[in-house]
């Protein structure tokens, strides 16, 4: 087949509504009319110019081509005056010839032409436009139109250590965009309202010997006051107790080495990353604890860690157990030769209690991978059931927004997002999903993670490419 | 920006009616400003138009009102404050940025010498008791001679400054200044001021024996309640000596004075009542009176400024495609420092700016919430209206709580807590409202707080300040732009209050 451009007028998920093909019925590219702009590295936007040819049938005709382009120009306009109300976008789509399969991207702008060769008597002779340059401004990539690949739903995800593979294998050569994702309770009982989630891939080593959580029982050291108990409501059975009961100022309570949780050798090497760190925690009743994460490297039984990267201190006031955002960290904590092990990662938690009494309560650690993009959502309610969705959508300029909907598609209210880039990491493999969450209870909204509940998440993944497709899927 | 409008009205000492939508005329280059302390801050655009209108504006359209409103809601306010205006390449300039109509002056009163002879001028000063007292050119301070005093032995014996006798006649229960310069090359020497009838010592000073320059200032105290005439004299203090004296000031102490207001009632009737209290040095009554009347006449009016200088301009800039007219617009806010507060002493802040307010002219109290927070008005010089309320404002309270006060629809003025809450979140170079869309730069308020979505999640604050959190903004003002291509709405910036002058 021939070579193909259109504009078409679309929204996620439906069928083109309407669409001009540029490179037929008399509109054709011009010699050298398009250059594809390969995006630059961070590009939110690309800029081109396409050249075209209008051979009309009589001067109406070429009129008639004209404001077909003109009709695009007008909905382009549309978006840029209201992306939030208007319903379509409009998209460059193309495909070369004999490509395989066609790829588009978003029309961010559109510029007509400042003139027209209307009054060239060869041209006007023949019912043709010479030269008719559009000026374009694209999101950086290109996607796969709809429809959209398949996907597996995913079930029975544990709220306090969420792991699940995808079942799709995600191609493109950029990160692909989620234009759905969509997360609720697994089923009756089950409840939602905050989640963090993130993704593992083979970039840094086998993600399936990844270890999302580190449970504070099995740290080599357990500081000043702070001992195992056994609780079936902890991640592994065990939380460990801290009580200022000697010392309630800030100091080590507990130092956790790669070793104490990863217990195979060949397996330490896939636990790099860069990771958002998670301490599920609670306190007695009018108790005010502040706790702090340091990393670095330190023998596991070590008391503290030596020359320690800081994260700053963050309240832990609830007294239900729930998720407390202790900051960033990255494994290893600094350039380390891959011939080295990592064996002596480790994280320290600090501790002190500020109020008169009352007891520190620490179960786990739970790293979210944010390498490859990562997001939090929150809701403003409680999800109850399995009737509410949390659902963040990605947009063709990469915008996103996020609701809570109900199973019958209303959107019930507006929700939160949070870190800044989203997608999905396309090495041509299935990517795992890491996941933690929490709902509400009581008046107030307290944030609560029960170990027993479960979540579900759907997606709907574009795959993107930065320069041709091909035949990928 | 399809529902938004701009609309010119009549100032409101020409009675406020609306007069024409100016949307299209200033869509292209409006810029606007809003502050958590001050309210409707400052617009500024390039006003479209031909010559003839443009000239028309400048001509009678200071103090002229702007409104902003998007479907009907307020959104912006203010006046006219500054035009300038480019006819065929040369700017002319209208301000009423300096403008005052009711002017006065606060200054120091200082009284004439007593003394006919301080500096020795005219000859020596007039023995006494025997000294030999000459001009002298040898040690001069001002003019071309001082006075020398010798005495050679232990008696006393001097000079006096004020001539013969007991010249010079004081009054009771008025304070004078004595001050003169010395140079002492030996022996020691007394400055006095005697009186009359006892030829005591009303104000003294000493060399105590040291040589060297020395200035010479003493006072006779407001609480005297001699009346009658006195010397002054420089007498040897039992030894023998020489001294130089020269520059001597007898007169009444310096007085702090203002006149009264002088006021252009015309001016006033047009613009409302903007006073200057000017501050000057010591001066006489008449005086401090002219300069308040030359003041006056000098800043009634925001007349035309000229160009500081006039030079050849090419055929490229003259012509109508070059005229354009700017126009900087000031929220109502800035009336606020049209006068003095009147209002003094110790309050509750809420109740002050109450009060303030009520001395206002163009702006009136719309929502006040109570502070009990004791404010004291500093009354030991003028002190505006706005300046009182920005005070007030920017203390807070006594929980160390932010408060934000502004003039916003209606000219009200609004005082209150700020509300500390998450209004608006900044995500991938755009700002979202608490529903999830984009904001339209026209409905952004400045004391709100802003979440940084892009920021990396971690931990928040320990310090039960929600400002404190890392993620947070407090932001202290919002500009919203012209619309451009990408931006059809407008721009909108936001401000956190170290960028906030």
């Amino acid at each position: 087949m021939g070579c193909s451009i259109q504009l078409v007028r679309l929204n996620d998920f439906a069928a083109d509504i309407d669409s001009i093909d540029l490179s037929a019925n008399g509109y054709s590219l011009d010699r050298d009319g398009y250059f594809p702009v390969v995006a630059p590295i961070g590009a939110k936007s690309v800029h081109e110019v396409i050249t075209l040819k209008l051979q009309g049938t009589s001067k109406d005709d070429l009129a008639a081509m004209t404001q077909e382009i003109d009709e695009k120009i007008k909905q382009v306009q549309w978006w840029i005056d209201d992306p939030g109300v208007e319903r379509y976008q409009v998209w460059l789509r193309v495909q070369q010839e004999n490509e395989s399969l066609p790829r588009q991207a978003q029309l961010l702008n559109i510029i007509p032409p400042d003139k027209l060769r209307v009054f060239v008597p060869e041209e006007i002779t023949d019912n043709y436009i010479g030269s008719y340059s559009l000026g374009i401004e694209r999101t950086p990539f290109w996607e796969d139109p709809y429809p959209y690949p398949t996907t597996t739903d995913k079930t029975s995800i544990n709220s306090i250590v969420g792991v699940a593979q995808l079942s799709e294998t995600i191609n493109g050569d950029v990160p692909a965009r989620i234009a759905k994702f969509s997360v609720n309770p697994n089923g009756v009982g089950d409840e939602l309202g905050t989640y963090w989630a993130g993704w593992k891939t083979s970039r840094f080593g086998n993600p399936a010997n990844f270890t999302p959580a580190w449970s504070l029982n099995l740290a080599g050291y357990l500081g000043t006051d702070t001992s195992t108990t056994v609780d079936t409501s902890a991640y592994n059975g065990n939380r460990i107790t801290c009580t200022f009961g000697t010392n309630a100022t800030l100091i080590s309570r507990a130092v956790i080495a790669l070793s104490d949780v990863v217990s195979d050798s060949s397996k330490y090497t896939d636990q790099r990353g860069t990771y958002l760190v998670l301490l599920r925690a609670m306190v007695d009743t009018n108790t005010k604890v502040k706790a702090r994460l340091l990393y670095s490297f330190g023998a596991s039984g070590v008391p503290s860690l030596v020359n320690p990267a800081y994260r700053s201190r963050q309240p832990i006031e609830g007294t239900n157990w729930s998720y407390y955002e202790l900051g960033v960290i990255s494994i290893p904590a600094m350039k380390s030769p891959l011939s080295y092990s990592l064996q002596n990662f480790a994280i320290e938690i600090d501790a002190e209690r500020t109020s008169v009494s009352g007891t520190l309560y620490m179960d786990c650690l739970m790293l979210i991978p944010i390498d490859d993009s990562a997001i939090k959502v929150i809701s403003p309610g409680n999800i109850a059931g399995s009737s509410g969705f949390l659902v963040a959508y990605q947009w063709g300029d990469n915008s996103l927004s996020s609701f809570v909907g109900t199973s019958s598609i209303i959107i019930t209210a507006a929700s939160v997002i949070q870190q800044g880039t989203w997608g999905l990491p396309a090495n041509n493999e299935a990517p795992y999903l890491i996941i933690a969450s929490q709902s509400y209870t009581g008046g107030n909204n307290d944030p609560i993670n029960v170990k027993s509940k479960l979540i579900a998440m759907s997606y709907t993944y574009i795959p993107r490419w930065r320069t041709l497709r091909g035949n990928v899927t | 920006m399809s529902d938004w409008s701009a609309t010119l009205y009549n100032s409101i000492k020409r009675g406020n009616a609306p007069l024409f939508g100016i949307a299209d005329r200033i869509r292209s280059t409006w810029r606007r400003s809003i502050r958590a302390i001050g309210g409707y801050w400052i617009g500024t655009c390039e006003y479209a138009g031909d010559r003839g209108e443009l000239q028309e504006m400048f001509q009678e359209g200071m103090f002229r009102e702007l409104r902003e409103s998007v479907g009907g809601l307020e959104t912006w306010r203010g006046f006219i404050a500054e035009q300038r205006l480019t006819l065929d390449g040369v700017v002319y300039i209208r301000s009423m940025v300096d403008q005052a109509n009711a002017v006065k002056a606060l200054y120091t009163r200082i009284g004439d010498t007593l003394l006919s002879n301080g500096g020795a001028e005219s000859g020596a000063w007039t023995v006494y008791n025997g000294a030999t007292v000459t001009q002298s050119t040898a040690w001069v301070n001002t003019g071309t001679y001082s006075c020398k005093i010798v005495v050679a032995d232990t008696t006393i014996r001097g000079a006096r400054i004020s001539g013969a006798g007991y010249a010079l006649t004081i009054v009771a229960n008025t304070a004078y200044e004595i001050t003169g310069v010395v140079k002492a090359d030996s022996g020691s020497w007394r400055i006095s001021v005697n009186r009359a009838d006892t030829d005591a010592s009303l104000a003294h000073d000493s060399t105590r024996g040291a040589t060297g320059e020395r200035s010479v200032k003493m006072a006779i105290p407001a609480t005297n309640t001699y009346a009658g005439t006195v010397d002054l004299r420089i007498t040897s203090e039992a030894s023998a000596g020489t001294i130089y004296g020269d520059t001597f000031y007898f007169g009444i102490a310096p007085y702090q004075a203002q006149t009264g207001w002088s006021t252009d009632t015309n001016s006033i009737a047009e613009y409302g009542r903007m006073e200057l209290a000017s501050l000057e040095v010591g001066m006489t009554s008449a005086a401090a009176n002219a300069k308040v009347a030359t003041l006056l006449k000098k800043l009634a009016w925001p007349k035309v400024v000229p160009p500081g200088e006039f030079t050849l301009i090419g055929n490229e800039l003259t012509g109508d495609s070059g005229d354009k007219l700017e126009l900087t617009v000031h929220g109502y806010v800035h009336t606020l420092a049209n006068k003095y507060s009147l209002t003094t002493g110790t309050g509750a802040a809420s109740a002050q700016v109450t009060a303030v307010l009520g001395e206002a002219e163009f702006v009136t109290a719309g929502s006040i919430t109570s502070n009990t927070l004791s404010n004291l008005i500093d009354t030991r010089g003028p002190i505006k209206h706005w300046q009182v309320l920005m005070d007030i404002a920017n203390a807070g309270d006594a929980s160390g709580n932010r408060w934000t006060c502004g003039v916003y629809n209606g000219r009200l003025f609004d005082y209150g807590q700020a509300d500390g809450r998450v209004a608006y979140h900044y995500r991938g170079g755009k700002f979202y409202h608490s529903a999830g869309g984009e904001l339209e730069p026209w409905f952004a308020e400045p004391g709100h707080l802003l979440y940084l979505d892009d920021a990396p999640v971690g931990p928040t604050q320990i310090s039960g300040n929600a400002e404190d959190d890392p993620h947070v903004v407090y932001i202290s003002e919002v500009e919203m732009g012209p619309a451009t291509d990408q931006y059809p709405q407008g721009t909108l910036t936001m401000r956190h209050e170290a960028q906030v002058m």
